[in-house]
């Protein structure tokens, strides 16, 4: 019983994290009293749910979480010996439970993109911005956060709490910027929500399912954000380049929880429909005249997209895009992607010979190695395939790509034998 | 809200002395002063002396121990102020920004403690 209280929990913790702190933040401005009381109030439903979770779980642990704010500020108060009327106010209120409704009202979406905004403030590190938006919206934990950062979850953890304390005192307010100062912070927003996709998009639970509620969380997000931003080109860029992805999910994964890459995806899976509203709102995007990384990448996702077959791929195209690419984005996960492409088009030693001053910068990002690794067994340099599909399997611990990378490797030890016997 | 503003710049950087430059500087000093006072911001705001006339002071065992001298060697010295009142801290930076010395130094924005 208690395992699946503390299951059912879980749930409703992932699913609803981002709306309950928002909710909680409108009222009570600071993160770090948020948190806290939003944790006590899972700590008391393990305690008071032993009979089975109630109809109204959501609005038990909202107003739970309320009082518990509500106790932690009359204990300052006490301490300072300050009285608040703020605080007389809320206590009244809080002593009548919440109903569902009064919940529904209360995660209102622009309370969500303040939430965004705050976790997402320029006076903040980028790395920060997205651990905290990841923590507190998408409901991640300092593990999961940590794996995507290729951090350690301890460092993770104390940027996360420097992060709350320097919000809570350096007078970042919690609300809607000016007009103005709205640019900027969005620019700030698209990152973390585009990173908040690629989690979703990229990691697998150990039950092999795609974690697709993170990308129509950020999906959700990045409509919001397209819709107060209808003249922002990345903004639209980033949602197009989303949804051609999402699109193609259906693809990415085989009935056993297999990975399937781009190559080998059955096209007729993709979702035709939100392929070519995403390819219309790409064009109204380009029309802006403000070319940027996300409309670029959303570009490569329409090439990729518009071929009937992997073979009819057009990658001079898609070279084009990613050496565009380059030029906004000097990075070498950019580079290694452009000289993927470009082996389709010169070879695959062409393409080897490329990557290989890659593999310092790289040697901790799993895709170079199993980019490496595919390279290596077309031009049948088996034992190095085999230990570059190693290394690369080293690096993950998605489950339905370690066994595509498994089942790679077995194939390129196969061939070995094979070409022994030959 | 208060916020400390702290102006600081390489003085290599800064223009010279007595050249026009100068007088630009000095001019959109006063002139930023002004706005912060028009916008009702402004608390305080001073520049500072070189770096060369500061004194250290510190007391151990009872005894005040003098060094001539910045409290850090830093290529970047502090050169002045402003004590701002804002609304919070994007209004804060809003204002830093338009500090001259920040095309060429930097502007560091702290809040001030309340107790």
């Amino acid at each position: 019983m208690i395992g699946l209280i503390s299951e059912q929990l879980d749930k409703l913790v992932r699913e609803d994290r981002g709306r309950i702190m928002a909710t909680l933040m409108a009222q009570f401005g600071d993160l770090d009293r948020c948190e806290e009381a939003f944790q006590d109030a899972q700590a008391l439903a393990m305690r008071a749910w032993f009979r089975g979770v109630p109809d109204n779980a959501r609005a038990w642990i909202l107003t739970t979480a309320r009082r518990r704010a509500i106790d932690s500020i009359r204990r300052e108060q006490c301490f300072q010996h300050v009285v608040s009327d703020l605080s007389e106010e809320f206590s009244s209120e809080l002593c009548l439970p919440i109903s569902e409704e009064e919940l529904d009202e209360f995660s209102l979406p622009d309370e969500r993109l303040k939430l965004l905004l705050i976790c997402c403030h320029p006076a903040l590190e980028e790395k920060t911005s997205v651990a905290l938006s990841l923590r507190f919206i998408a409901g991640l934990t300092t593990i999961e956060i940590a794996r995507a950062f290729l951090d350690k979850p301890a460092t993770i953890g104390q940027r996360i709490t420097r992060a709350k304390s320097k919000i809570r005192l350096s007078g970042i307010r919690y609300g809607m910027p000016t007009h103005e100062q709205l640019d900027v912070r969005i620019a700030a927003v698209l990152k973390v929500i585009y990173f908040i996709f690629n989690e979703g998009y990229a990691c697998q639970q150990g039950d092999g399912q795609l974690r697709l509620d993170l990308c129509e969380e950020a999906l959700y997000l990045a409509e919001l954000v397209s819709q107060l931003q209808p003249n922002n080109a990345e903004a639209q860029g980033l949602l197009a380049l989303m949804q051609l992805s999402y699109a193609r999910s259906a693809a990415r994964q085989s009935d056993e929880g297999l990975f399937i890459p781009l190559e080998l995806q059955n096209r007729e899976l993709w979702n035709g429909e939100l392929i070519s509203s995403a390819c219309q709102r790409l064009e109204r995007a380009l029309e802006l005249g403000e070319l940027g990384p996300y409309q670029l990448q959303a570009s490569i996702g329409a090439i990729h997209c518009e071929a009937k077959t992997f073979s009819c791929t057009d990658w001079p195209q898609i070279v084009m895009m990613y050496r565009l690419l380059f030029k906004c984005q000097t990075n070498d996960v950019v580079l290694l992607n452009l000289f993927v492409a470009e082996s389709y088009i010169y070879g695959a030693e062409y393409g080897l010979h490329k990557i290989e001053p890659l593999s310092r910068s790289l040697s901790a990002y799993q895709p170079f190695h199993a980019a490496r690794a595919e390279l290596l067994s077309k031009l049948a340099r088996f034992d190095e395939a085999v230990k570059a599909y190693g290394q690369a399997l080293a690096l993950t611990s998605v489950v339905s790509e370690k066994r595509y990378l498994q089942m790679q490797k077995q194939q390129v030890m196969i061939r070995k034998e094979e070409s022994k016997e030959d | 809200m208060k916020f400390l503003a702290l102006i600081y710049s390489q003085p290599e950087s800064e223009p010279e002395y007595n050249t026009p430059e100068w007088d630009e500087m000095l001019k959109d000093y006063m002139a930023i002063t002004e706005e912060f006072k028009r916008d009702g911001v402004f608390i305080a705001g001073e520049g500072l002396q070189d770096v060369s006339t500061a004194t250290s002071v510190k007391v151990r065992v009872n005894q005040a121990e003098l060094h001539d001298g910045p409290f850090a060697e830093t290529k970047e010295q502090l050169g002045g102020f402003y004590l701002l009142d804002c609304k919070d801290l994007d209004q804060a930076l809003q204002y830093a920004a338009k500090i001259p010395s920040a095309k060429w130094g930097t502007v560091e924005v702290r809040p001030v403690a309340e107790y």
